[in-house]
């Protein structure tokens, strides 16, 4: 096993994929022991910047580096072949080997690299356990869930203890449900993964809850790089604005009741505890004139700070705490006669507040 | 693959499609076609002397020739395997010039008379063939009229049915397992042989059955290129037709046996080949 010196190596890239009529051009820096979502639409060069760092395309110019190590490098000609550069990567449609059971799917890296049979299989029962599958282990992938085989396809990645790790749209196969339980798997197991993640998205949601960090991808050029609570509360562009059109509270639940650092709280429909995320919509929060009666449970007041007109809808910044974006349809908007500076009051349903837990 | 094709096949019910408009006029010709490609078979099975059946098919001739026969077509298909499946990888993966004059120069001998395939063998492997000649001078070993010849030219006729059904199975097989499998970190060869081999099972098994099978029937390049000498060239089809100047029971007989085989091997092939 690699010490963990080499395992924590940072990911450095600059990637350059020249196309006909098209062209990614991205500066990537993930340090180890952190998570990078690339988000953006389909077709923005999210997943050919991935197939770029694990040497399945070569790139028109530019680098990829980890650690002291140069996986490619166009302006020395250097570069290294997929199965020499010390990855994992998790398949959108996972490509789980259909001939073997998921334990010899988890194995199959280590046995790639020498090891015996008897010796690789104790490690992927050892990973199996870690994604709580060890019932299924001498299943075939046909035999498995959408939700199993997602975390066969990930203990795969992880068993040979690679250095990056490349998440291609790994939640995009899964039904609604079995995404959200899932996301939360995925989270903590990227929390105990030592290297550089690179988690390539369409779904805001799934880069805000996973992700240290987020580079917001639009036409092949990042547009924005934060983190998401940098991007949620101050995204640059129009274009991330409507993308990235999620409140999202970090705070510490006890039961139903979630407190944020600024010391407001919010009341859930689920019981959590501990350290939690909570995301709501900003067409789920409703704008009042006066004080709002009847059945929502978080109601509180704030100042509007910004006003954005986007087509039909209007979207406000208000400074509550909690702050956040509300949108706002400009028939809305009229009748309320509200305006930059007004004072507002604010309500979410519990039901639609969107809980994750943090770990 | 085999799987969801079964369970289509056995999900849809039987009996006549109502969007079918049938042209009853076609029942003629295919009646009298079916007829004719029956009745062989139910000559065959009425004219077989049963009661000699056993000790016919037991003599030692019959005996020697059946084991020749299977001895050769299994030897002649292994190594149609060895040979055969990485011409079908080549022809499936590589994009090259010249790759569609490949294909259809290994496919030859598909559509080729056997005799003639027997001649060109002679040509390049006999005792003053093109190689054969120098394989003589230099080992002073000839292939013609030895049991190795007998393997030779089955090869040389079977192995397209390898090639073509192998090819087929691997363009179903998605390249990005390969990627995948690099990913992992393994080599061109491991992900060759613990990836891409064993999704082509069922496409080489098939394939290796209908090689076998043509093997197993093989007369004109063998009776060619290898004559006819019983014990180490005369295999079943041979015996087959030498026996029916002088002994037609034999010949009945022989060719029971022939058809028993094949009968067994499309038993095998069903789930593959006799579903629609």
């Amino acid at each position: 096993m690699p010490g963990s010196a080499e395992v924590a190596a940072s990911l450095d890239a600059h990637i350059v994929v020249d196309r006909e009529r098209w062209r990614l051009d991205a500066k990537l820096h993930v340090p180890g022991g952190s998570v990078l979502a690339l988000l953006g639409p389909n077709g923005a060069g999210k997943s050919t910047a991935l197939r770029v760092i694990a040497g399945l395309l070569p790139a028109s110019a530019g680098f990829v580096r980890v650690g002291a190590r140069t996986w490619e490098d166009r302006t020395s000609g250097v570069r290294l072949a997929t199965e020499q550069r010390s990855l994992g990567v998790v398949f959108q449609d996972y490509l789980l080997f259909p001939t073997m059971s998921a334990r010899d799917n988890v194995a199959f890296g280590l046995r790639a690299k020498g090891l015996e049979k008897t010796a690789a299989r104790d490690i992927a029962d050892g990973w199996l356990a870690r994604v709580d599958l060890m019932e299924q282990a001498s299943q075939r992938p046909a035999q498995l869930s959408g939700g199993q085989a997602q975390r066969v396809a990930l203990a795969r990645a992880l068993a040979t203890t690679p250095q990056v790790l490349l998440l291609d749209e790994p939640l995009a196969a899964l039904d609604a449900g079995t995404r959200m339980s899932v996301r939360g798997d995925l989270r903590r197991h990227l929390g105990e993964f030592g290297g550089a993640t690179v988690l390539v998205t369409h779904d805001p949601l799934d880069a805000l809850i996973l992700a240290d960090q987020v580079a917001v991808i639009e036409g092949g050029v990042v547009v924005q790089t934060g983190t998401p609570q940098e991007i949620t509360r101050n995204p640059k562009t129009r274009y991330v604005a409507q993308l990235v059109g999620l409140n999202l509270f970090a705070g510490r639940s006890d039961g139903t009741s979630i407190r944020l650092p600024n010391g407001a709280e919010l009341v859930t429909a689920e019981a959590h505890y501990g350290e939690v995320f909570v995301v709501a919509r900003p067409s789920s929060i409703s704008v009042h004139r006066d004080v709002p009666h009847g059945s929502p449970r978080n109601v509180w007041a704030g100042n509007i700070a910004t006003v954005e007109q986007h087509g039909d809808l209007v979207r406000l910044f208000v400074n509550g705490p909690p702050d956040v974006a509300v949108d706002v349809t400009t028939a809305a908007m009229a009748e309320l006669q509200l305006g930059v500076d007004e004072r507002v009051w604010l309500s979410v349903k519990a039901t639609d507040l969107t809980v994750y837990d943090e770990s | 693959m085999t799987d969801v094709a079964a369970d289509t096949a056995e999900g849809r019910s039987r009996g006549a499609d109502p969007r079918v408009r049938v042209p009853y006029a076609l029942f003629v010709p295919a009646a009298i076609g079916v007829v004719f490609l029956i009745l062989p078979i139910v000559g065959l099975l009425i004219r077989t002397p049963w009661h000699h059946l056993p000790s016919l098919i037991s003599s030692p001739d019959v005996r020697t020739a059946l084991r020749l026969s299977l001895e050769t077509a299994t030897a002649a298909t292994a190594i149609a395997i060895v040979v055969g499946v990485p011409i079908a990888w080549v022809l499936a993966r590589l994009d090259f010039r010249g790759r569609s004059l490949l294909r259809a120069l290994i496919t030859l001998p598909l559509v080729l008379p056997p005799v003639a395939g027997g001649i060109a063998l002679l040509l390049a492997y006999g005792r003053r063939g093109v190689v054969g000649s120098e394989i003589l001078k230099v080992f002073g070993v000839s292939l013609p009229f030895t049991t190795a010849a007998v393997v030779v030219a089955e090869t040389f006729v079977a192995m397209p049915f390898l090639i073509v059904s192998v090819e087929g199975s691997l363009r179903g097989v998605d390249v990005r397992y390969d990627h995948a499998a690099a990913t992992l970190g393994a080599s061109r060869l491991f992900t060759f042989v613990h990836v891409t081999l064993p999704m082509l099972g069922p496409g080489i098994a098939a394939g290796a059955v209908l090689c076998w099978a043509r093997a197993l029937g093989e007369f004109g390049a063998t009776i060619t290129f290898a004559g006819s000498y019983p014990g180490t060239t005369q295999t079943m089809p041979l015996q087959v037709y030498l026996a029916l100047q002088n002994n037609p029971d034999a010949a009945i007989a022989l060719s029971l046996v022939l058809l028993v085989v094949s009968v067994a091997i499309l038993a095998g092939l069903r789930d593959r080949w006799l579903r629609t």
